[in-house]
């Protein structure tokens, strides 16, 4: 998590502490991939996954008020999402536990989304597509593109790094941006994604 | 040609507040936009499966349905509602009252030959009796935590006896159970 990431939270943070729904909308779907690949390592099963998800959200959603900024908004959501799996974990322990009691004791040893070969493949292929996309960006639109994403750089220092105003900056960036969602888009096209 | 100009506009928007550096206009334009326009959400959610890819491979696997996700929880959360209103909003309000009671004090402390009574009635609302508001400072008041004086009108319908209602907006809730990590 660098501090730009944190940066930009913080207006979103606010906002959805104003009652703004789109702020909230935003900071889910920024945080969706790492709290279901964090959920997905304590709990097996892809349904249950995604129930922890909504679950996760909903009680940060409803301790908003409470949250002061004092740590990163991913760090305080980390620790929601820990906390619900834990609970999960009890409640099948609970469960298992009758089962085993009535010799009925039923393994969770389902396979893991994520280490199917499907979802590896598929893995690779976006990530291949990400790299082609990116390569194939202009010079300058690239190197904005990594000094912000993969460096963490403000507009100002990568201003300063590639000399133009930052708000070339902001144009170049938003322009990489858009060529790398389309390539993504193409890739991602044939999962039937409402948008 | 103007819409495309106008989603031009909007999109860089999003791509500034995604860096934390969005302007009051750029956040009025993407917030205003975002309910209605499945295409920005999209975006948002491209950029950042990009951003993360970028910062490690393994972060770049599909996930389950985002605008799914979206639903289930707009089904599940009360209606949008001010969660925690903006500080801003009553910290003007406690520092014009705050500063009257720092005059008010200030008067008292200049005239000397006064009598206690006599500052009293030149400062009257420097005295808990004429705030009539049990205990409620004057800086409370002017941000809107009021109750009623006593032997004041009450609202129609209510009761004789009950409680007067006392908003306070400072105050933040306990951390939930939920997110404090186990012992």
């Amino acid at each position: 998590m660098t501090v730009q990431a944190q940066d930009a939270d913080v207006l979103l943070v606010r906002e959805a502490q104003a009652g703004s729904r789109a702020a909230f909308d935003m900071l889910v779907l920024k945080y969706q991939r790492r709290i279901e690949r964090l959920l997905s390592r304590s709990v097996r099963d892809p349904a249950d996954v995604a129930d922890l998800c909504q679950e996760t959200f909903l009680s940060a959603y409803r301790a908003l008020p409470a949250f002061r900024g004092e740590s990163a908004f991913y760090t305080w959501i980390y620790r929601i999402a820990i906390n619900a799996a834990q609970r999960h974990r009890g409640r099948q322990r609970e469960v298992h536990s009758l089962d085993d009691e009535q010799g009925t004791f039923v393994t969770d040893a389902h396979p893991t989304d994520d280490a199917s070969p499907e979802a590896l493949l598929a893995g690779r292929q976006l990530a291949q597509g990400l790299d082609s996309a990116v390569a194939a960006l202009a010079e300058d639109q690239r190197r904005a593109l990594l000094l912000r994403e993969v460096d963490g750089l403000s507009y100002d220092e990568i201003a300063d790094l590639m000399d133009c105003p930052p708000g070339t900056v902001r144009s170049r960036i938003f322009r990489a941006r858009e060529a790398v969602a389309s390539k993504l888009r193409e890739l991602l096209g044939g999962g039937g994604r409402p948008w | 040609m103007v819409n495309a100009i106008d989603d031009a506009v909007l999109n860089e928007s999003l791509s500034a507040v995604m860096d934390g550096r969005a302007t009051p206009a750029d956040w009025a334009r993407v917030n205003a936009a975002w309910a209605d326009d499945p295409a920005l959400r999209e975006r948002w959610a491209l950029w950042h499966a990009a951003g993360d890819g970028l910062r490690s491979a393994d972060l770049l696997t599909p996930t389950a349905d985002p605008q799914r996700l979206l639903d289930a929880l707009h089904a599940r959360l009360p209606a949008a509602v001010a969660l925690h209103p903006r500080r801003r909003d009553w910290l003007a309000p406690i520092a014009v009252a705050a500063g009257f009671v720092a005059v008010a004090f200030g008067i008292g402390l200049l005239r000397p030959s006064a009598s206690t009574e006599a500052v009293a009635a030149a400062a009257p609302f420097a005295t808990p009796r004429a705030q009539g508001l049990s205990g409620l400072s004057f800086a409370q008041t002017a941000a809107g935590r009021t109750l009623p004086a006593v032997g004041a009108a009450r609202e129609p319908g209510l009761p004789a006896d009950a409680t007067p209602e006392v908003i306070d907006w400072g105050l933040a809730l306990p951390e939930p159970a939920a997110s404090r990590p186990p012992p």
